[in-house]
């Protein structure tokens, strides 16, 4: 396992290797956290994405480390990879390996739009990786990871306000982005 | 100072107010409340206008966020008895409620498991609910009630009125009286719980309840005793390995996958009583990494300083070897005293190496004894006080030792004092330590109840039971006086052989239990040496140790029964001697007490340190308990002192072969072949080596040599396995039917056998294979729960018969309780591999050794498996290493 202080440290300064790395450790997790919730168990049972990631972190980083900064880094990593997961498996990818998207139907609220959404967004997102990684990170923690805005908030490493101003502006973005496309699904 | 319409908060709080209102109100509030600021209003106005157009857009995440739910409200009836009345505290895993018992009509605290944490309460706290102590919180039941949850456990237990002492700590730090009576207190707590084989596995100071006893002063009162153990095993299912409990208190071995022991519980008093001592903590590092070496706590006040060092120490051999020994180094100045012999102990430690770890560096300790009069129940009898005497008086001529100094109290002091309690003997007197307990006389029979107490502890070192026949009292004195010598490691009592008529049998069994195949020969010989000699502890334990072995080799329980039953008639007459150690050991490890049959064989070892049989049982029993370095040591030690002792190659052997490390395995079971030709065993065990490392032609040649020497049932078993490997299934069922006409209980054979009957297309037969065998392995499981092999059978079998959530379950538990088995991980991936769950399959995989890996290619039923890349991969990264 390689030191993850360096790796984060890595990531940062835009390492694409150090991020799989990342990736591959909190990835079992999450598939397990995704199985969980896929295979429709009732929600009251089901553990939550942040317990999970803090345990994964709490196992992974040594005490000196766990300052709220790579906290924070750790979580945007642990919100990329659920993206990630859920996106290949979402659109049939050969390696995405977890249960049958059936499951998934069964679980999101709404109906099997909601899926569709979560395509699109990311697609949107992709956009904005180059300009507004920001903003990436941010629907990353609120939306695939679902953490509150104080979880993200600390996460980012700013401010409550700010994140919830943020999170307003890159919603309305994203929702104007995709209005063509849900009036194209009829939802 | 931003400008308005920049200042993230201003803007914020304004939209947040807006949506708080109706729609309608929302522009003439903002307008207002934006006090004429164009560009402030138009930005707030914005968001508010573009929220109210996306309907709560993105604001679900994907998955839902599951909210926390409170399982009981206030008012809640459960079971029409226990009325919730308020929530109390929320831990890691569980609620506290309090509630009121209606029926008993008391306050009671009643604490069941969070949502999404497990809802059974793990075997554990049924041990818990036994102890009883001041200082340990009384579990009162175990309830089971049916919600809309399902199933649901719940604790009823003491309601404590306090605070814990994380809480107090938070205040600062104790006056040090304070913090040493709460230390006290938690070592007399810790140490009862130990004595009756609970670990807590999850003590810190959140776990303790600060509250005031009846007359007033300070009751320190641990919780949660036994429950650590379910949240771990969620943990620890949940994170593919990681460990469970609370980071800080948390000792190394831990974090490097090690179970909750005595020894880390002690780590977590240490922690616990550095806090106590300085209202921090030690910092000790957080995680398996290489900052443990060399760690050592920061150094403190004088007093504390060489306890918590021992406490803390990162190797859990040189910790304390018990809460009592961490109280006695604790109690007043004047004892301390005696830390000046530990230099003269610690080299008495290296001379006789592993026997004395525990006590290396204890101090010598002043052991001041008191016998009481025992309490009688029923008609007094003045034969009592004579038995006592003559107990007394063998207790008096006990000696002491380099770690002991023995006083004895005389009896007739006690008498004169009339020092009939534990209180008194320790106030007047001034013993330490008091024998006491109780007799009655029921017909022709006496039972005894014995404690040895500390006085300032109040917690027992040895507690001990038996019932005497018509003139077997005679044996009271010596059983007594070897409650002692056990207790303190003192020198042994009483007789040390057996009589004239009786030597020669006892010693031919004693070499005839040294060889598996001549164990009917020992039985035998035992048997006369028990008639010749009826009054020898001796005798009696060398036939229990043969009626074990009888046992272990046939399964047959009535064995079992026949060596506990003359392991008593041993322990009647002596209950300290290496031979009533031994035996005390295999009944131990048999139910999966292996603390407790580890100290037997140490205390074995102290005894007799030349036999290796001591060191291999040892090496046994931690293997048992995943203390794999230990075990290495032991049968290293074994092999050291009795080269020739073909029984300690075999165990080495066993021991890599049990890590999947086959090759390994093979010399140390052939070095057993070349030793000991004539038995089936060695050939048995290089058989299943060789068979496991694809080696089918010399396994079977092994094997077959195996079942001529001796058709057993294991040795018929493993050649109908091999059978398998090479798709002879029609051969094989007739071997591992074989195997079960001999030992109908093999379960393992009922599985295997379901196999070859599925390949044969004979359905119906490999279903009642299936279900035999998953009745088999259920209650064995229930003999021995800590037995993870036996849980991965049990959960093969439920996958086999399609219950695929029991499948699950016990499998994950099983890899839990037996992190590094071979054979374990093997049978969970046949058990995943049944249920379709490769990813499952590869995870257990990426944890096994090569050979292990290159075993499944060759096992025809999981070709599939061993087809997939991602399997190729991992061995591929194997091969690379």
């Amino acid at each position: 396992m390689g030191d993850i202080t360096e790796l984060l440290h890595k990531w940062r300064e835009g390492n694409r290797e150090a991020e799989n790395e990342l990736f591959a450790m909190v990835l079992p997790n999450l598939q397990r956290l995704a199985h969980y919730l896929m295979k429709g168990e009732r929600p009251g049972h089901s553990l939550q994405a942040t317990e999970l990631v803090d345990q994964v972190y709490f196992r992974l980083v040594a005490a000196k480390d766990r300052d709220w900064e790579n906290r924070g880094h750790f979580f945007a990593i642990a919100g990329r990879a659920m993206r990630r997961h859920l996106i290949d498996h979402a659109r049939g990818r050969p390696d995405a390996v977890l249960v049958s998207l059936d499951g998934i139907q069964n679980l999101l609220p709404a109906n099997g739009s909601k899926l569709d959404l979560a395509i699109t967004v990311d697609r949107l997102l992709d956009r904005l990786a180059g300009t507004k990684p920001e903003w990436c990170t941010l629907v990353e923690l609120k939306y695939f990871l679902g953490l509150t805005d104080e979880e993200t908030a600390e996460a980012l490493g700013i401010k409550l306000r700010t994140m919830q101003r943020m999170w307003l502006d890159v919603r309305k973005w994203l929702f104007e982005q995709a209005e063509p496309y849900d009036a194209a699904s009829g939802a | 100072m931003p400008h308005p319409a920049h200042d993230d908060d201003l803007v914020m709080s304004l939209v947040e107010m807006a949506l708080a209102l109706p729609p309608g109100d929302r522009e003439a509030y903002l307008r207002s409340a934006c006090g004429g600021s164009d560009e402030l209003f138009t930005q707030v106005w914005a968001y508010v206008d573009s929220e109210q157009r996306m309907k709560g857009f993105l604001l679900d995440p994907i998955f839902p966020r599951v909210l926390f739910e409170h399982p009981f409200q206030p008012g809640d009836l459960l079971e029409g008895r226990f009325r919730i009345v308020r929530e109390v505290a929320q831990g890691g895993m569980g609620i506290v409620y309090e509630a009121m018992d209606e029926k008993l009509e008391r306050r009671i605290a009643l604490k069941c498991a969070k949502i999404g944490f497990h809802k059974r309460l793990p075997p554990e706290v049924r041990n818990a609910s036994e102890i009883g102590h001041p200082n340990v919180c009384k579990i009162h039941e175990i309830h089971t009630a049916s919600s809309e949850r399902g199933v649901v456990d719940f604790l009823t237990m003491e309601f404590l009125d306090g605070v814990t002492l994380a809480e107090r700590l938070v205040a600062g730090p104790l006056p040090p009286g304070e913090a040493r009576t709460i230390a006290l207190q938690l070592c007399a707590g810790l140490a009862e719980a130990h004595r009756k084989r609970v670990i807590h596995g999850d003590l810190k100071s959140n776990n303790i309840i600060l509250t005031t006893a009846d007359d007033g002063t300070i009751r320190a009162v641990i919780t949660d005793f036994g429950l650590a153990r379910s949240q771990e095993a969620l943990q620890r299912s949940m994170q593919s390995g990681g460990p469970g409990g609370t980071p800080e208190y948390m000792a190394p071995e831990l974090w490097n996958g090690g179970r909750a022991s005595i020894a880390s519980d002690i780590y977590a008093l240490g922690v616990i009583l550095f806090e106590l001592a300085t209202g921090r903590r030690p910092g000790a590092p957080v995680g398996d990494t290489k900052q443990w070496l060399g760690w050592k706590p920061p150094a403190v006040d004088r007093k504390w300083d060489r306890i918590l060092q021992r406490c803390l120490d990162p190797d859990p051999a040189r910790r304390f070897g018990d809460a009592n020994a961490v109280a006695e180094a604790l109690a007043p100045p004047r004892k301390r005293l005696w830390f000046l012999a530990a230099a003269a102990a610690a080299v008495l430690a290296a001379a006789t190496g592993i026997v004395t770890y525990q006590r290396t560096t204890a101090p010598q300790e002043v052991v001041r004894l008191a016998v009481l009069p025992f309490e009688s129940r029923g008609a007094p009898d003045p034969l009592h006080e004579t038995m006592l005497r003559d107990a007394a008086n063998r207790v008096g001529q006990l000696k002491g030792n380099s770690h002991t100094k023995l006083e004895v109290i005389s009896f007739n002091d006690v008498l004169r004092k009339h020092a009939d309690s534990v209180e008194k003997a320790g106030a007047m007197l001034g013993a330490t330590y008091v024998l006491h307990g109780t007799i009655a006389r029921e017909k022709d029979q006496l039972r005894i109840q014995a404690y040895l107490t500390d006085t300032r502890s109040r917690a027992d070192a040895k507690e001990w039971e038996a019932t005497y026949g018509a003139g077997e009292e005679r044996y009271l004195p010596v059983a007594l006086a070897s409650m002692v010598t056990a207790t303190f490691h003192l020198p042994p009592v009483g007789a040390v052989a057996v009589n004239a008529a009786a030597r020669e049998d006892y010693l031919s069994g004693l070499a005839y239990l040294r060889r598996d195949s001549a164990v009917p020969a020992a039985l035998s010989s035992f048997e006369r040496a028990v008639r010749s000699d009826p009054d020898s502890p001796l005798a009696y334990a060398g036939l229990a140790e043969a009626q074990w072995f009888k046992y272990f080799q046939t399964k047959q329980r009535s064995w079992l029964a026949r060596s506990d039953k003359s392991a008593r008639e041993a322990q009647r007459r002596n209950l300290d001697l290496a031979q009533v150690h031994r035996v005390a050991g295999l009944h131990l490890a048999n139910v999966g007490f292996y603390e407790q049959a580890a100290a037997e064989y140490r205390r074995a070892i102290e005894l007799e340190p030349g036999d290796a049989e001591n060191y291999r049982r040892l090496g046994q029993v931690y293997e048992y308990d995943n203390r794999k370095g230990e075990a290495l040591i032991a049968f290293q030690t074994a092999i050291s002192h009795q080269p020739d002792y073909y029984r300690a190659h075999v165990e080495l052997g066993s021991y890599h072969y049990n890590r999947g490390d086959y090759t390994e395995a093979v010399e140390p079971c052939k070095k057993a072949v070349d030793l000991a030709p004539d038995e089936p065993n060695v050939h048995f065990a290089l058989g299943a080596t060789y068979l496991n490392l694809g080696m089918f032609d010399q396994a079977e040649r092994q094997l077959r040599l195996a079942v001529g020497l001796d058709e057993s049932p294991n040795a018929l078993h493993s050649l109908g396995l091999t059978l398998m490997y090479q798709k002879r299934d029609r051969e094989a069922i007739e071997y591992f039917s074989r195997g079960l006409r001999r030992n109908p209980e093999n379960y393992l054979s009922w599985m295997y056998l379901g196999i070859a009957y599925r390949r044969t297309k004979r359905t119906a037969e490999s279903v009642a294979a299936n279900r035999h065998g998953q009745e088999l392995a259920e209650s064995e499981m229930a003999r021995n729960p800590r037995d993870g092999y036996v849980r991965s059978i049990r959960g093969y079998f439920a996958a086999a018969l399609g219950d695929r959530g029991r499948a699950e379950s016990e499998t994950a538990q099983a890899l839990i309780l037996a992190p590094g088995d071979a054979e374990t991980r093997w049978m969970a991936i046949l058990t995943y591999e049944a249920l379709a769950e490769r990813e499952a399959s590869l995870a257990v995989l990426s944890r096994s050794s090569r050979p292990q890996l290159m075993d499944i290619t060759r096992w025809p039923d999981v070709a599939d498996l061993s087809q997939d890349f991602r399997f190729l991969q991992l061995l591929a990264t194997l091969n690379l290493k």
